[in-house]
């Protein structure tokens, strides 16, 4: 199973320098079928990685612009009167892909928002009474400012849970960026489907088969429930995020070739799921986290 | 600051000021500076204390020890260096493991307390103390809540006190098999040398010195003078024992129930009280030529010995050395005390008639009592205190009268004890403080043999009736010399009447907790077994109990713990080995990391091992040889590097 998610990670770096494990996350998110949420400065390589995912797994791919004069109807698609027909028909939107970029999704106003984030729950798009399924695989890779930039609407908290992981892509090493200057830039290379559609599906199923023992178990629920008990969180780990702490850990095990989780798989997958469902800084959380393993015991 | 850092000075500070209050201004002035260190490091370079703090603090605390308490004090030296030493610990300790070792240790630490002290407040608050570091350990170790570790630390500990109480009673006692030095305390009260000149202001301590309890149905009247030590050597200001002081006499006990019991709080000293001359049963209590009891060892702990009364054999004649040594006195000083002496032994015919005279002429001057005399700077101190400044106390009486004596060739020589007690009706006991600590004196008649006199009596005869906490002139200025305490307040009667019950508590607890001794054990034991079997029945019931109590604990942990498997003990003693101690907060792939960075040419070796732990842990491979093998290879390497 993981020779095939070892090429895909291996065309990916030939785009994506020196972000393994970024990527790595990336299609953790994408086999748990969640959306990936990412947090970074403007030009760090967040549309070269989502145009890439696309790319080597042969998907469609759509990107949004989001700005804060976007309507919902600009996402979703909308009904339009055909005089040739005498009927109303309608209008995909950019949402009906397999992989939607949406790009400053905080940009946008709040109405706006939700309705994207309506459309990666519910996997359908209501228009005037007829639903109208959305692709499968659908996957959203939305990128987001930090918060402190101006003419932010931050998302609710309600919504950030909806979003699977939060990765922060990060500045380049040197070597990286040299690289990049040096005009081997990504976006030149061509990537070529890796994987058939089918194989992705296997790849999903297979995640519900790892084996996860009872004391990895138990790890995940006393990190969970330390955010709850300790009093230092706001906003504490939801059910749907202790949910989404196995499936994730699962996935990780999975693309390192392992058929069991193991307590690295859980840390190494925490903070992604866990940092925007606490509302952690994405610059400050890895201190945060620290603190948190530092005070759940590991019992092996 | 940390939690830790915080109750562990505290702790430190409570037992420095309760074990001596010379040791205690170190411990508080050091303990203050350190906060002060601490605090502004903090504040200025966002730290913490830094080791040259610590070593420095270290040198300046030893230097500060050897000043305020000095090495000959060693007892109170090293407790104060454990107090320091351990302070310093719980600041520099960097680890879990360094700050347990800390708490560990303060369970020796805080019953040190007893070397100090032994009543029952003491022991209250060792067992307080006690259960605070076990809460600290839980909040530290489990982190518990504060309120739940001080819950969970009380409960466990009470259910140590049945254990300890059956372990008292039933484990059979047996001599001490080495002692302790006693702390050297500086208080008032008895001394070897008396020199009544040197001291300004009787800066006297409401201690209490002994118990002595009378039959119920015997009367008791006062004045009571409990003598301790005959000074018989004087050297024109200070009045020293000689070595007769510490010569045994056998005497003859006059009745076969003995008149009182004494029980002696420790006072370090060898010496003990009576009333009269004296003999007892006990074996560690020997009596002298004066008929004083000492005791064979210096008094460490509370301590309990019946007096009987003896036939005076001593026969009315003094040997011409004893007769020299009592009439002994440096030529030179105090003229005129002694011209005024010979003076009245011209008037007088026998040693009562110039008594008398003497007396006339004390009574006849105006002399005060009080226990702020001013003080002299005079070679012939007597001469000043008996015509110029006319006020003293005891001592200074007592000196005066006896050197009086001797220089006109009456032996005469100083008593120091106590004098009088308080009264507990309840229980017909008198408690006797330091601060009626008493002197007078003895002189000699042919044919009569030793006779007292206290000169004090004339001046001030209130004196005789109780203790000096009863005298009505002396209270106030007694209560300003003792400061704020409950006899400070006694004029309140609620007050009063509070430390008359403490005091009555405090007196039972010595009875019968601190003086359960071996005599009291056997009897206790023979009450309930038998003359015959009394130890080994004590021993078994001991046994019985403890096997009981493990069965007990056998069902209790049975099904509740869980044995750690294999693999995560190999993990953990790789990591042990590696760093010396183990820390459960780390995955097996962090321990494995840090192991790597500690030692990087085992890579490949650690990889492996780590490969196979998660195989058999996590995966379901359930064969552990090769993961043995990997251990053991490992185990090898670390070693040799």
């Amino acid at each position: 199973m993981n020779t095939k998610i070892n090429t895909l990670l291996e065309a990916l770096s030939t785009v994506i320098y020196d972000k393994q494990p970024q990527v790595k996350l990336a299609i953790c998110s994408l086999l748990c079928k969640g959306h990936l949420l990412i947090e970074d400065l403007p030009g760090m390589g967040k549309t070269t990685l989502s145009h890439g995912l696309a790319e080597v797994l042969g998907l469609t791919y759509q990107r949004v612009q989001f700005t804060s004069d976007l309507l919902p109807a600009d996402i979703t698609g909308s009904t339009i009167f055909n005089t040739d027909k005498q009927s109303f028909v309608f209008h995909e939107g950019p949402v009906f892909t397999q992989v939607l970029l949406a790009d400053e999704i905080n940009r946008a106003s709040p109405k706006t928002q939700s309705a994207l984030l309506e459309a990666m729950e519910e996997r359908q798009v209501t228009m005037d009474g007829q639903t109208h399924h959305l692709p499968e695989p659908f996957f959203v890779i939305a990128t987001q400012n930090p918060l402190h930039q101006s003419g932010t609407h931050p998302l609710p908290e309600s919504q950030l849970d909806r979003f699977f992981m939060r990765v922060s892509l990060g500045y380049p090493s040197k070597d990286a960026e040299k690289k990049l200057i040096l005009g081997d830039h990504g976006r030149k290379t061509t990537l070529t489907q890796l994987m058939e559609l089918g194989t992705l599906s296997e790849l999903q199923s297979a995640i519900d088969e790892m084996e996860i023992k009872e004391q990895v178990v138990q790890y995940i629920l006393d990190l969970v429930s330390f955010t709850r008990e300790s009093g230092l969180f706001k906003d504490p780990l939801s059910p749907r995020a202790s949910i989404a702490l196995g499936t994730a850990s699962k996935a990780w095990a999975m693309i390192h070739g392992r058929n069991y989780v193991t307590h690295d798989d859980v840390q190494a997958v925490f903070p992604a799921v866990a940092g925007h469902r606490l509302n952690l800084d994405a610059t400050e959380q890895f201190r945060i986290i620290d603190d948190i393993y530092a005070q759940v015991p590991v019992q092996m | 600051m940390k939690l830790n850092q915080i109750a562990c000075s505290l702790i430190y500070l409570l037992l420095a000021w309760i074990m001596s209050s010379d040791l205690g201004f170190v411990i508080v002035s050091y303990i203050t500076g350190l906060f002060i260190a601490y605090e502004l490091n903090r504040i200025i370079y966002k730290k913490t204390i830094t080791s040259s703090i610590i070593n420095g603090s270290a040198l300046a605390g030893i230097a500060l020890l050897m000043g305020f308490v000095g090495v000959k004090n060693s007892v109170a030296f090293f407790v104060a260096m454990m107090l320091l030493a351990s302070l310093l610990k719980i600041y520099q300790a960097q680890s879990d493991r360094q700050t347990m070792q800390v708490f560990v240790l303060n369970f020796f630490t805080i019953p040190c307390l007893f070397i100090f002290s032994q009543n029952f407040f003491s022991a209250l608050l060792v067992f307080i103390l006690i259960g605070v570091n076990l809460a600290l350990m839980l909040i530290h170790q489990y982190e518990f809540s504060p309120r739940e570790a001080i819950k969970n630390a009380f409960s466990k500990l009470a259910l140590t006190i049945p254990i300890s109480v059956l372990l008292v009673l039933f484990i059979p006692k047996l001599p001490a098999f080495w002692q302790l030095p006693g702390p050297n305390s500086a208080k008032t009260g008895l001394s070897e040398n008396v020199d009544p000149f040197e001291i300004s202001k009787l800066s006297e301590s409401n201690e209490l010195v002994f118990r002595s309890i009378f039959p119920k149905e015997r009367n008791v009247e006062g004045p009571f003078y409990w003598r301790a030590l005959i000074h018989d050597e004087f050297d024109g200001t200070r009045w020293n024992m000689s070595s007769l002081q510490s010569v045994s006499a056998n005497y003859q006990a006059s009745d076969s129930s003995h008149s009182y019991t004494i029980i002696a709080e420790p006072s370090h000293l060898k010496w003990l009280y009576t009333l009269e001359k004296m003999t007892t049963e006990q074996d560690l209590v020997a009596t002298n030529v004066f008929g004083l009891p000492y005791r064979k060892r210096p008094v460490s702990s509370a301590f309990e010995y019946k007096v009987y009364n003896v036939v005076d054999t001593q026969d009315s004649s003094i040997t011409r050395w004893q007769y020299r040594q009592n009439i002994q006195l440096p030529s030179d000083l105090n003229p005129q005390a002694k011209a005024l002496a010979e003076q009245i032994d011209k008037q007088s015919n026998d040693t009562a008639e110039f008594i008398a005279l003497l007396r006339d002429y004390i009574l006849a001057q105006g002399f005060i009592y009080t226990l702020n005399p001013p003080i002299s700077q005079s070679n012939d101190k007597i001469d000043e205190f008996f015509f110029n400044s006319k006020a003293g106390f005891c001592g200074h009486y007592a000196s005066t009268v006896a050197m009086m004596m001797r220089s006109v060739g009456i032996p005469a020589r100083l008593v120091s004890g106590y004098l009088g007690g308080e009264l507990n009706p309840e229980n017909n006991y008198f408690s006797i403080y330091q601060y009626d600590a008493h002197a007078w004196l003895e002189y000699y008649v042919p044919n009569q043999g030793w006779l007292e006199l206290d000169p004090t009596a004339w001046v001030s005869p209130e004196r005789l009736n109780g203790s000096l906490s009863q005298h009505s002139q002396l209270s106030e200025e007694l209560k300003s010399n003792i400061g704020m305490t409950l006899m400070g307040f006694s004029d309140v009667a609620l007050v009063n009447w509070l430390r008359l019950q403490l005091e009555a508590f405090d007196y039972q607890w010595t009875r019968w907790v601190l003086n359960f001794d071996d005599q009291k054990q056997s009897s206790f034991l023979k009450s309930i077994f038998g003359e015959k079997a009394k130890i080994l029945s004590g021993i078994a019931v001991i046994i019985g109990l403890s096997l009981l109590f493990a069965c007990v604990y056998w069902v209790l942990q049975r099904g509740s713990r869980q044995p750690i498997p294999l693999p995560v003990k190999l993990l953990r003693k790789l990591q042990v080995s590696a760093f010396g101690e183990f820390d459960n907060t780390k995955t097996p792939g962090q321990i494995i990391l840090t192991i790597q960075s500690k030692y990087p040419k085992l890579e490949a070796e650690l990889n492996n091992f780590l490969c196979e732990f998660e195989k058999v842990r996590y995966g379901n491979k359930n064969e552990l040889e090769e993961l043995k093998k990997h251990y053991l290879a490992l185990t090898k390497q670390i070693k040799k590097q």
